[in-house]
């Protein structure tokens, strides 16, 4: 009896675990169906959403311009104190990778901010990367964006490699993240 | 989606908080049923709030260990409050290291201190899906059934609900084992991880994804498979390593 009881075990578990492998199988994704067209969410290894906004000195920024390049986009506002913290750090990154490429973008959420006292903070701390106004709010839902700052880091093909929301973030962790970015170069 | 939970002037991240609760009603649930294992409950708490803390600690130092460059110039970064700068895979081994070894010196089986934690991994399996649920991370693929839900521009699988119902009937599963024969010491743990790659197998072929291999198969599915495999295995050899139990009184 205990011999037949062990015996339907092991058959169970070899039948589970073939129902899986055909599971694996037909729950996979074709790749000659072009489902495999990189899919745009604002979510890690998704392709990031596009944006076109006119910056604080009034050029025009769309992300999608930027594409083969790592971007990093960081959402803030200037009534916001871990905003504030976290922008010399952005700012010291930046002048420490812009030679190799990397991109940053300070996109200002303009439609809950106000644009003297953005334009005035990025003036008192010498901010030479781009400011994209999000005047309508456009990018911040397109984004989805809960929480002041964001940061979206973003390799060269467009692909969203990590998302921090909430900060200040120190300086190591934008050093590291903008590593990746460029070792992650095809 | 609620990454971020504000009170008052406060703005936490949700599943932070939610991994920290499920931690704590984890380990509450593991105290009560480790009597069922013999084993001491003020062991299970001493063992989880060792690895708890030395998992946080070993998770930073593995962290600046894969990027001491970045640390060099910023050398208080290493006390930042900043979850981003833990290392998870270095954490998770150094938490076990820790437990492994605490537990080995109070001589007791680790199936059997496995079978009595596994309320808490049960629990905190709950926990990260609904965390998940709560940062938005993974989302399913399209769908017309009527439960789905409306994410970038598409009906989808709600799959971290998904993920969360397995869970919740995992731990209904393992909650109802009352007693256990202790020539399966290890069985409850191992019960718990064939459910939970069995449930995963199947949710994550609902989920979208780009960790793809070879003609379009889903890498996470691989991989809980491969878990299914050895769990069911060594479920299958019945009769798992037994070591004496120590008396009860004189654990911990």
């Amino acid at each position: 009896m205990t011999s037949y009881r062990f015996e339907r075990q092991q058959l169970v578990s070899i039948f589970i675990l073939l129902a899986g492998l055909a599971w694996v199988w037909v729950s996979r994704i074709p790749t000659d169906s072009g489902s495999l067209q990189p899919i745009v969410a604002p979510q890690e290894s998704f392709l990031a959403p596009d944006f076109n906004l006119t910056t604080l000195s009034g050029e025009n920024f769309s992300l999608s311009e930027f594409r083969g390049s790592p971007v990093i986009i960081n959402f803030w506002a200037s009534w916001c104190p871990p905003c504030r913290a976290e922008m010399p750090a952005f700012q010291q990154v930046f002048a420490e990778y812009e030679d190799l490429g990397l991109i940053i973008a300070a996109v200002n959420a303009t439609n809950q901010d106000s644009l003297s006292e953005a334009s005035a903070f990025a003036s008192d701390n010498n901010l030479t990367f781009p400011i994209p106004l999000d005047k309508t709010g456009s990018a911040s839902r397109s984004y989805n964006l809960y929480s002041l700052p964001t940061t979206v880091f973003i390799d060269n093909q467009g692909i969203i490699r990590k998302i921090i929301i909430g900060g200040p973030i120190p300086t190591a962790l934008i050093r590291v993240q903008a590593d990746k970015l460029f070792q992650d170069e095809p | 989606m609620f990454p971020i939970i504000n009170l008052g002037p406060l703005s936490m991240p949700a599943s932070g908080l939610i991994l920290l609760l499920g931690f704590w009603l984890g380990s509450l649930l593991a105290e009560r049923k480790s009597k069922l294992f013999k084993v001491n409950p003020n062991l299970v708490e001493k063992v989880l709030w060792a690895c708890l803390l030395s998992g946080l600690i070993g998770a930073r130092l593995a962290y600046i260990a894969r990027h001491p460059s970045a640390f060099q110039e910023n050398f208080l970064s290493v006390f930042s409050l900043n979850p981003n700068l833990l290392d998870p895979i270095g954490g998770l081994l150094i938490s076990a290291a820790v437990g492994f070894v605490y537990i080995s010196h109070q001589r007791i089986s680790l199936w059997v201190f496995l079978d009595s934690l596994t309320p808490f991994f049960a629990v905190m399996a709950i926990a990260l899906s609904f965390s998940n649920f709560a940062s938005g991370t993974g989302f399913g693929t399209s769908t017309t059934l009527p439960w789905g839900i409306s994410l970038w521009g598409d009906l989808r699988h709600p799959v971290q609900i998904y993920y969360f119902l397995g869970g919740l009937v995992t731990l209904f599963i393992i909650l109802i084992r009352k007693q256990i024969n202790e020539h399966q010491s290890g069985f409850s743990f191992l019960l718990f991880v064939s459910l939970t790659s069995g449930f995963r197998l199947f949710f994550s072929g609902f989920q979208e994804t780009a960790s793809l291999v070879g003609g379009g198969l889903r890498i996470p599915q691989l991989i809980f498979w491969t878990i299914l495999a050895i769990s069911l295995s060594l479920l299958n050899k019945h009769k798992l390593p037994l070591q004496m139990v120590k008396p009860y009184e004189s654990q911990g």
